[in-house]
């Protein structure tokens, strides 16, 4: 038997739904290759894995908040915006209107998010612009035990991109490793203007995943 | 719709890995469908068809936070149904003889690289291996064929592996995308 023929039987084996004498054969290869041994292992360590991936429910008063919405907001599906989308979803306002577009309001921007521990959250900024602004930097300063789903080991982030005028909006993937959070910083550059924002990031330790293989 | 809202948020869950996200897209369902309950009494398998709805919205909504040029997602993780092997986008790894391999692999890794992965890939992944759902379940639930359901279950297992080989903290990505990214205005 080849080593491709026998990966393609590597998720029946683990699911114990391969018969015989394919079982036997696949079995019997995989005996004398260490490449589909490998395999076989890493198959099995991820599928155990995923089996034991925990549920986080949802924030409590879900049920009740999510029905009071859809019967109140018959306008249309626009949970960005209103109230208790905002809250419930960690969307974090962030006023830039009156430092971009003079006479506008002042920022009320400071404002708390808590993110469990190790699991990858998604935590929302959101920016007013009184106008079209071409090439803004962007720069995100983060807590040494939060990073970027994707970036490991970088706690700043800097691109440069466009703003337009209204609501613009970043849905940002983070998540917390051990530890106690603390705040995230972002900082929009435009021309000589310039402004920063924190916002505290709180880690809740409870119901942390184990940092260690199981297996 | 109350005695579906926990199935309905559990899949939205799974599909979008975080609570957040699966609370907004239960949200977005029941205020799109909350003017149209006349017709939702008429629907024989109520069930199966919320989840069907659900299903297309979040992918819908996957899509368009993906065009958000803000998105700091690697665009080359995850590319749905691509020719190109995930493996090839990844770095190179010398294998290693010893059977510690695995020792990093862990369920909080494990969670971060299925973020990684599109919303069609990590659904299936999740829906059949974690929730237990068979595939020609999905095929009706997802709408999607049973073939490109066991090739999208293919490559995010093979996606998933490659991101969990990846030393922790190994510092891969750079953002560094000066004049491609455009923000997202939602009026
Ligand atoms: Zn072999």
């Amino acid at each position: 038997m080849e080593c491709s023929q026998v990966n393609t039987h590597i998720d029946e084996l683990l699911a114990d739904a391969l018969g015989e004498p394919l079982r036997s054969a696949v079995l019997l290869h995989i005996e004398h290759c260490d490449h589909c041994a490998q395999t076989l292992r890493q198959d099995r360590t991820l599928r155990e894995l995923l089996q034991g991936l925990p549920l986080v429910p949802p924030s409590p008063g879900f049920h009740a908040r999510v029905l009071r919405q859809a019967s109140a907001g018959q306008r249309r599906s626009r949970p960005w915006l209103t109230g208790l989308a905002l809250a419930a979803t960690l969307v974090l306002g962030v006023v830039l209107g009156w430092m971009l577009a003079p006479g506008g309001k002042p920022p009320v921007s400071v404002q708390a998010v808590a993110l469990l521990a190790q699991q990858p959250g998604s935590v929302r900024l959101a920016f007013e612009s009184g106008h079209d602004l071409r090439d803004v930097k962007l720069t995100l300063h983060l807590p040494t035990s939060v990073e970027v789903v994707g970036y490991p080991g970088q706690h700043e982030l800097t691109w440069r991109t466009d703003l337009q005028r209204g609501r613009n909006e970043l849905s940002l993937p983070l998540v917390a490793r051990d530890g106690e959070g603390g705040l995230l910083v972002a900082q929009l550059e435009h021309g000589a203007q310039r402004k920063q924002f924190a916002v505290r990031i709180d880690v809740d330790q409870t119901g942390a995943l184990p940092s260690k293989n199981p297996i | 719709m109350y005695p579906h809202l926990d199935h309905l948020y559990r899949f939205a869950y799974r599909m979008t890995g975080t609570r957040e996200d699966a609370e907004d897209l239960v949200q977005d369902l029941l205020v799109k469908l909350y003017p149209r309950q006349r017709e939702l009494e008429a629907v024989e398998q109520l069930r199966p068809w919320l989840t069907r709805v659900l299903y297309r919205l979040g992918v819908d909504r996957a899509r368009s936070q993906s065009r958000n040029p803000l998105a700091l997602r690697q665009d080359a993780v995850g590319a749905e149904d691509s020719d190109v092997d995930p493996l090839e986008r990844l770095p190179s790894h010398e294998p290693e003889p010893s059977a510690a391999l695995e020792r990093h692999w862990t369920q909080a890794r494990l969670l971060e690289a299925m973020q990684q992965l599109s919303v069609e890939h990590r659904s299936v992944i999740a829906l059949h291996m974690v929730e237990g759902y068979a595939l020609n379940e999905l095929e009706d639930l997802l709408q999607t064929p049973v073939g490109t359901l066991k090739s999208r279950l293919h490559r995010a297992r093979a996606q998933l592996k490659a991101l969990l080989q990846r030393e922790p903290n190994q510092d891969h990505q750079r953002v560094n995308t000066r004049g491609q990214r455009k923000w997202n205005v939602v009026k």
